[in-house]
């Protein structure tokens, strides 16, 4: 009597565990495709998935122990983790012993998902896709109950409810919205090369030639022997990056030099900000200037290598450095490799240099960890802008800040380009020395465009300096000054300029990829087709939303540069007409 | 001690459970991204913030400690 229960029981069972799998493995897919409606909520069907599958393992458990209790057959425990090791139907009992351990992988790892990552977990759970089939074919091929009808019957049902889930999954392929347009940006950052249609301020001719080595050092000395004691000096001194985020310099020294082991030193030369042109001037006339500064920063913090990352259309900069690196000693050459950066916005981003360099990806990766924790092949990496390494190898020199820094004038003045300027020069003296403006100005922009708007009349009396200009709400960023002149429209500037942000977006995050998409396409409905109040009112509402939603700041550099640009030309957003001719 | 709310953005795919089940403190944006409340998370919900972490299809949510308020 007994042997009967635990024979019908495994059976049962063994039906049991059928069904509840398929349905597992249908409402997985169904998760993966986003069902949704309103009668059926998203968790639901994850809820039910885990839960099934939970369920999937009691009555396997279920089916096993009775199996293997059951005097009958006796299998022995051996039989359960051990495939083919049964002498009773030993390959069909083998197919199920398989796909038991599978599952105890699937679910062990599902339970344990947040410790072994998602990347980790994911490939496990694809073997739910072996274990499903194996599973059915033990079913069916163990035979006691093959050809009844209910058994066949249910083996039907369950077997088309997966083959059609799995159909439609490889029919709708993934709803994730971004993977189009992130194999799209792949291929753009491998095209960029040949399509040349980023709207570089085609530079005027850098006329000042590159400073050899003989005449760097007869102008400066050698490379001083600082040393760790470079950290506090660099500390103590205030320098901070010129890279556009303003980070203080001393701080990612300590936090490297602090680690164990080995650290690598990133010099960062991408220069992505179409209107920036003061790295590649750097770059091209004083690359000695940037590799003393990278070399002392590297035995400063113990790095063993320097990466130099250089923007892959600064051709005349990457010239200049491969021919410098070419003057220093054989024991500089050895540290030192470099890399091309795609000519992307966020290509400059710290983060996304570590990735090109890692993977030849060059989008920005999560943060937390930092590069200056976790950064190329895992190790601390000093990622610092060419213009701040620039400035140790004066500080280290004679002790004391420049007190000046590089910024770009572009835009409405008569000789736009670089210009090095003490540290609280005013916009107006700025523009003095930019040769002055060609007509009065509207507006001025600074800090390019991550920066913000400011009217030509408040503009003239603001200091270049990063706490001043922070303290009205401003950023200097990586230095570029634009004026607008009164001829040009200021809201087909400002929608251009956001047309171009949305693009350059890496499609990663969300809010970012739709977020800026929108506000760039509401932009460009009011400068083609005129204003509108409904657009201004969504235009306020996703700045609202879309700031500080993404992994790296691009998104809030966009929204910051619009919303200044929202208030700045109020009246023109309230008032555009469209313009007869599209030269306007 | 205190916890808050963290979406791993470049994760985060827009799956919008964590929006069902814990509509006190996370709303979609318009494209279904989820936007969190600031500050920590109050105690009676700590639990369906813990649930909607584990949910998360792809494990973009996590519970941070919030940073001491003074």
């Amino acid at each position: 009597m007994t042997d009967t229960l635990l024979w019908y029981t495994t059976r049962g069972a063994g039906a049991v565990t059928l069904v509840l799998l398929s349905g597992s493995v249908v409402l997985g897919i169904l998760s993966a495709l986003r069902v949704q409606s309103a009668a059926w909520p998203r968790f639901l069907t994850t809820g039910l998935h885990r839960n099934l599958a939970l369920m999937t393992l009691v009555f396997l458990t279920l089916h096993i122990v009775t199996a293997v209790v059951d005097p009958f057959t006796h299998l022995g425990w051996l039989t359960t983790v051990v495939p083919f090791s049964s002498y009773y139907r030993t390959f069909w009992l083998g197919l199920g012993t398989i796909a038991f351990e599978l599952l105890i992988a699937v679910v062990a790892t599902s339970l344990i998902r947040g410790f072994v990552g998602h990347t980790a977990w994911r490939w496990v759970h694809w073997l739910t896709y072996a274990a499903w089939p194996i599973g059915v074919i033990h079913g069916f091929g163990t035979g006691t109950d093959a050809w009844s009808p209910w058994f066949f019957i249910l083996t039907l049902i369950c077997v088309s409810a997966v083959l059609v889930a799995i159909w439609y999954r490889l029919l709708t392929g993934s709803r994730d919205p971004l993977t189009t347009p992130r194999a799209d940006f792949e291929a753009a950052v491998q095209e960029r090369g040949l399509m040349g249609n980023l709207r570089l301020l085609d530079g005027r001719d850098l006329t000042l030639g590159t400073e050899g080595f003989a005449e760097h050092v007869r102008r400066l000395g050698p490379l001083p022997a600082a040393g760790r004691s470079l950290i506090d000096l660099v500390a103590t001194s205030g320098l901070t990056g010129r890279g556009g985020a303003d980070y203080p310099a001393g701080l990612k020294w300590r936090s490297i030099a602090a680690s164990k082991g080995s650290a690598v030193v990133l010099v960062n030369g991408a220069e992505g900000e179409p209107r920036s042109e003061k790295d590649r001037l750097l770059m091209t006339t004083r690359p000695h200037l940037i590799l003393d500064g990278a070399f002392l920063a590297a035995k400063a913090v113990g790095a063993k290598r320097v990466v130099l990352y250089i923007g892959e259309r600064h051709s005349a900069a990457r010239h200049s450095m491969s021919q410098a690196l070419a003057e220093r000693t054989e024991g500089e050459r050895s540290l030192v490799r470099t890399f091309a950066a795609p000519a992307r916005y966020v290509a400059g981003t710290s983060s996304a240099a570590v990735h090109l360099v890692n993977a030849g990806i060059a989008t920005p990766t999560s943060n937390p960890p930092t590069p200056h924790e976790h950064g190329v092949d895992g190790v601390p990496t000093l990622v610092h802008n060419v213009e701040t390494l620039a400035q140790v190898a004066l500080l280290a020199r004679t002790g004391e800040p420049t007190g000046t820094l590089l910024i770009t004038v572009a835009g409405g003045v008569l000789r736009p380009g670089v210009l090095e300027v003490k540290v609280g020069t005013t916009i107006a003296e700025v523009v003095e020395m930019a040769g002055g403006a060609t007509e009065r100005a509207r507006a001025v922009l600074i800090g390019g465009y991550f920066g913000g708007w400011v009217e030509a009349s408040k503009a003239p009396e603001l200091p270049i300096a990063a706490q001043a200009l922070a303290a009205r709400g401003l950023s200097l960023g990586c230095g570029v000054i634009g004026l607008l002149p009164r001829s040009r429209c200021p809201v087909c500037e400002v929608a251009g300029i956001m047309r171009y942000l949305a693009g350059e977006s890496s499609a990663q995050c969300g809010p970012c990829f739709f977020g800026l998409r929108a506000l760039a396409d509401a932009c460009s409905r009011i400068s083609n087709h005129g204003s509108s109040a409904e657009d201004l009112r969504r235009m306020q509402r996703w700045n609202g939303d879309v700031r500080g939603r993404g992994g790296c700041h691009h998104p809030d550099g966009a929204v910051m540069f619009l919303q200044s640009a929202l208030e700045t030309f109020e009246d023109e957003f309230a008032n555009h007409r469209p313009h007869l001719s599209k030269s306007a | 001690m205190k916890r808050q709310l963290a979406v791993d953005r470049i994760r985060c795919d827009g799956h919008g459970l964590c929006a069902e089940l814990l509509p006190e403190l996370i709303r979609l944006d318009d494209w279904g991204y989820p936007i969190i409340a600031p500050g920590s998370i109050p105690d009676h919900l700590l639990p369906h913030a813990k649930r909607a972490t584990e949910q998360c299809p792809v494990l973009a949510l996590a519970l941070r400690r919030a940073p001491a308020v003074a």
